[in-house]
């Protein structure tokens, strides 16, 4: 037996017999597979008698387990319980156990009554990083003895802005050709990209294809493989191809493991249809398809790995899961390193509430929708993260709010009071996240790198997504943490501090225009950029939330609604600062569904009306805009504009055979259907119109991926979109 | 005192003779128990009648909704049109919403006898309490676990107050729980199916336990 010390990034953890297999990267890129003892542990708490039965069952189970009492903190009264702590040795029993019991305790009627369990739902990893302390990517030396760690000392922080990350190989999986669901589309070859080449692995016999990947796999031994539509369709190919030629595939680094596999499913939660997609994950070896990763296809590789290290929620996992976990995540383990007893599943429900009180507590965000038209000198003040902010200052957590100690504390308009006594878990939890973002952005202006100044922007906004999920307007009823009377307190203050700015404004002589939540828009024809900006201060002062200054418009167009000529849509505008940079919201560039096509029109003619410095320069631009027009309606009439370019993508929102009316995406999903494409809820379809007012539904749209020359794009429609686009940055009656 | 209470009582029910037929007529004699309507959707419209006809009797009614579906309007313009002060049917109809099973199951297990002991409400609505445990991120067994004994502790608060469940169809999202339906069915006194015909301007309410009866009960148009 040989002791070392070695050290490293700590780059996969996963549960095997006895404790957790660990894999280290050194700083020279070379991989450790290392084994650490740990037993996982969970609290059973309730009335004595259900206890002791509980306890009698859990013995009589014949599984390495220990049981002795012990105390914990109660969530929501911050009472010290007397629990029972259930160490179970192997970790690979401990989610057995926890079902065992839960199915026994479900049965005799006990659970969440006389008995309640703690800690039953973390997760291993979750639990392991929660114990030792540790997280996902952190750097750290570890004393070996062998291949067992003997003590592993961390050496960085999750709330370190200038951490490294190891040096990682990558190889790149995709479906050649255009960017499209594979599944929905004729068959392609498969493109790998490793070590600055590209590989096609050209059509053949499956064999072939199988064992020329095992074999760059095997060559290039790549830590992370980067996949578009890996989860749903390339690594599932693969696998079902390997296991008909009975020929084992590399993937994993664990050796005589399988891959690991989950089911896609479709479900109805909170009230909306969700998908997921299915996935495979690998062990010792990390794979991330770029197309099911919320985080990974707003920011990149970057935000990820913050949120993981931040959450403690492995690589593989926090890139299929979201952001709000993450956040749930973080919660979880300030709780736990409080001794909190982690409740199991979300069961504490709304109070009961008179229907005036709900109308009143209900209200959400305020918003005043802005008067159609071009504006000059309009400013924009953001407040910063603004309902995280208020509950870090105002202290609402779900066991702050309507406390049993501090009733006179009360919220403005809706009669809910918070603790004075006792700092809540989640304005604690929420303090350094803002913190830390807030420091990134200080880092992203000083940053005089390029690349540094984009790590630092993606990190800032992933936490900055991570804050708006999780504590936004549907997010935060739904979290572990939340609590429907939180939330009600949290917009009630929004509304107030919204209105107080608004008032601070006014007497300064600005003029709203518009406002949202947490965004004001205002005009004072003479007002400069310092005026602003101590406007914001005085505002950031009044109110204790800062409000950060945007900058000036040069020009801000508010579009009409198309039904109400004479109304605005909130959040639906384009405007240019006077630094430059053009913002949009709402318009179809920035929309999911809208065609490629039609897209690039609208960021044509934005990028021509970026060069007006005023509304008459934006003005003069009008014929410039109307020619630009012209130019992509010829394209469209010559009938050369490739499918692909007029694909419009739209969420399934039922299963193809559920479908009554025979709307474009039920066509299309009829069509996908019959050619053997498994669609459920949820999940997306991209499509071509191609004559809309057919007689026979299925040649009103045709599905992307497997449209021919047969067929041509309906022009008059997509006419109509590209005039909705140009209308949408000028209107006749606006000018 | 005594002329005003009469009064009281002349008006309500003469603002019900429009709500003469179903659904009043069907809970309105009982002295407790499980009402379970279920069907069409627009079963819905039949909860501010029901909440009405005791609101307007100067009574507490609860509300325990199961998915989001509380909507106050209808109430107030019930309340409008048979004279009475909207406000006091707000004040008075106490609603809590569950956005999961385990809420649902902690509300109606643990909160609502407490609940109930306090505002003495005669009649409790129960809108789609089954939608949340539809919900696939819980297990099935977990799920039929929980709603087991949800509808067992329904069964017995029931006698003493009248216990509406209002239950649209399981969407087929439910999929493999649409025969959760089942568990209400089994501990309900009376069963009625709610049916709507396309565009149609009214209901048509069957009974479906004890008797085998039906009724009419029209929409609100425009
Ligand atoms: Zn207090």
């Amino acid at each position: 037996m040989t002791r070392k010390t070695l050290s490293g990034w700590i780059f996969d953890v996963y549960a095997v017999a006895g404790g957790m297999r660990l894999w280290l990267i050194d700083r020279s890129g070379k991989k450790h597979r290392l084994f650490e003892r740990f037993s996982p542990v969970f609290y059973l708490g309730g009335a004595p008698a259900a206890l002791k039965q509980a306890c009698a069952f859990l013995s009589r189970l014949s599984l390495p387990l220990h049981m002795k009492p012990s105390e914990g903190i109660e969530f929501y009264s911050g009472k010290t319980l007397p629990v029972m702590q259930i160490t179970v040795e192997n970790p690979l029993h401990f989610k057995k156990v926890v079902r065992w019991v839960i199915a026994q305790e479900n049965q005799k009627g006990r659970l969440g009554k006389t008995l309640v369990l703690y800690n039953a739902d973390l997760s291993l990893p979750q639990q392991y990083f929660y114990t030792k302390e540790s997280f996902p990517l952190a750097f750290c030396m570890v004393l070996l003895e062998d291949s067992r760690i003997l003590a592993l000392s961390v050496e960085d922080s999750p709330w370190a802005t200038d951490y490294a990350i190891p040096p990682l190989s990558i190889m790149q999986l995709r479906m050649e050709g255009e960017a499209i669901d594979p599944a929905q589309t004729t068959a392609r070859a498969l493109e790998i990209e490793v070590e600055g080449r590209r590989h096609v692995l050209e059509g053949g016999h499956e064999s072939v294809v199988v064992a020329r990947f095992d074999r760059m796999l095997v060559r290039h031994d790549p830590d992370l493989i980067l996949s578009e539509w890996g989860d749903p369709y390339i690594l599932p190919k693969l696998l079902a191809a390997a296991a008909r030629l009975n020929r084992p595939l590399s993937l994993n680094r664990e050796p005589g493991k399988k891959v690991l596999s989950k089911k896609e499913r479709s479900y109805f939660s909170y009230g909306r249809m969700v998908h997921r997609s299915q996935s495979r994950t690998l062990l010792g070896r990390w794979h991330v398809d770029v197309r099911n990763s919320f985080l990974v296809g707003l920011t990149e590789l970057e935000g990820l790995f913050e949120f993981a290290r931040l959450s403690k929620i492995p690589v593989q996992q926090m890139a299929r899961t979201s952001t709000g976990t993450g956040i749930t995540s973080m919660q979880m383990d300030l709780a736990f390193q409080d001794g909190i007893l982690i409740p199991w599943r979300k069961r504490m429900p709304e109070a009961f509430k008179s229907a005036s009180q709900l109308l009143l507590t209900d209200k959400g965000g305020l918003t005043y929708a802005p008067r159609p038209g071009l504006y000059e000198s309009v400013g924009e003040l953001d407040f910063a993260s603004m309902y995280p902010a208020i509950m870090a200052k105002y202290n609402i957590s779900p066991e702050t709010i309507n406390c049993r100690c501090c009733p006179e504390n009360k919220v403005p308009e809706i009669g809910h009071h918070l603790c004075q006594k006792r700092r809540g878990l989640v304005p604690r939890f929420l303090e350094p996240l803002l913190e830390k973002r807030a420091r990134y952005k200080t880092l992203k202006k000083a940053a005089a790198d390029p690349a540094l100044r984009r790590s630092y922007d993606e990190r800032q906004s992933a936490l900055k997504w991570g804050l708006v999920t999780t504590f936004g307007y549907q997010g935060y009823k739904n979290a572990r943490f939340g609590k429907i009377e939180a939330h009600e307190a949290i917009t009630a203050y929004a509304r107030e501090i919204l209105l107080q700015a608004k008032e601070i404004a006014e007497a300064e002589g600005f003029e709203m225009v518009h406002a949202i939540v947490d965004s004001l828009w205002l005009k004072r024809q003479d007002a400069s950029e310092t005026d602003y900006q101590s406007l914001s201060e005085r505002i950031s002062k009044a109110c204790g939330i800062p409000i950060v200054f945007e900058g000036i418009y040069a020009w801000l167009l508010f579009p009409p609604s198309r039904r109400h000529l004479n109304l605005g849509v909130p959040n639906r505008y384009l405007g240019l600062f006077e630094s430059g940079k053009i913002k949009v919201r709402g318009l179809e560039v920035r929309r999911s569904d809208s065609p490629p096509f039609i897209k690039a029109a609208q960021r044509e003619m934005i990028d021509l009306l970026s060069t007006a410095k005023c509304a008459s320069e934006y003005q003069k631009l009008i014929p410039k805009l109307k020619l630009c027009f012209e130019r992509y309606r010829e394209k469209l009439h010559s009938g050369h504009v490739p499918f692909f370019e007029l694909a419009i993508s739209k969420t399934l929102s039922k299963a193809p055979k559920d479908y009554q009316k025979a709307s474009l995406s039920a066509i299309v999903a009829k069509e996908l259907s019959g050619r053997g494409v498994d669609l459920v809820p949820g999940e997306r379809i991209a499509y071509v119109i191609v004559d809309e007012k057919s007689k026979v539904p299925a040649e009103r749209a045709r599905a992307l991926g497997f449209i021919d020359g047969t067929w041509s794009y309906d022009v008059q429609k997509y006419e109509q979109l590209l005039k909705q686009a140009l209308e949408a940055l000028y209107i006749d009656c606006m000018f | 005192m005594k002329a005003d209470f009469l009064k009281k009582r002349a008006t309500a029910a003469e603002a019900f003779t429009r709500f003469d037929g179903p659904p009043l007529s069907l809970v309105s004699d009982a002295a407790g128990g499980l009402f379970l309507f279920y069907g069409d959707p627009a079963l819905f419209a039949l909860s501010p009648v029901l909440a009405g006809w005791r609101l307007s009797l100067g009574e507490p009614v609860f509300f325990l909704d199961g998915n989001h579906c509380f909507d106050p309007y209808p109430l107030v313009n019930l309340a409008k049109t048979i004279g009475q002060n909207p406000k006091t049917f707000l004040d008075s109809l106490f609603v809590s919403r569950a956005f999961t099973c385990h809420q649902m199951g902690s509300l109606v297990l643990n909160q609502l006898r407490e609940a109930m002991g306090s505002h003495h409400p005669r009649l409790v609505i129960l809108a789609s309490p089954l939608e949340t445990f539809y919900d696939e991120s819980v297990p099935l067994i977990e799920a039929r676990n929980l709603l087991h004994h949800l509808t067992a502790a329904l069964g017995r608060l029931a006698p003493g107050h009248i216990f509406v469940v209002l239950s649209p169809f399981p969407k087929k999202s439910a999929g493999r729980r649409a025969f959760f339906l089942s568990y209400l069915k089994e501990k309900a006194n009376r069963i009625f199916r709610v049916n709507r015909k396309e565009n149609a301007s009214s209901l048509s309410i069957t009974e479906e336990k004890p008797a085998e009866q039906q009724w009419i009960f029209p929409l609100e148009t425009g």
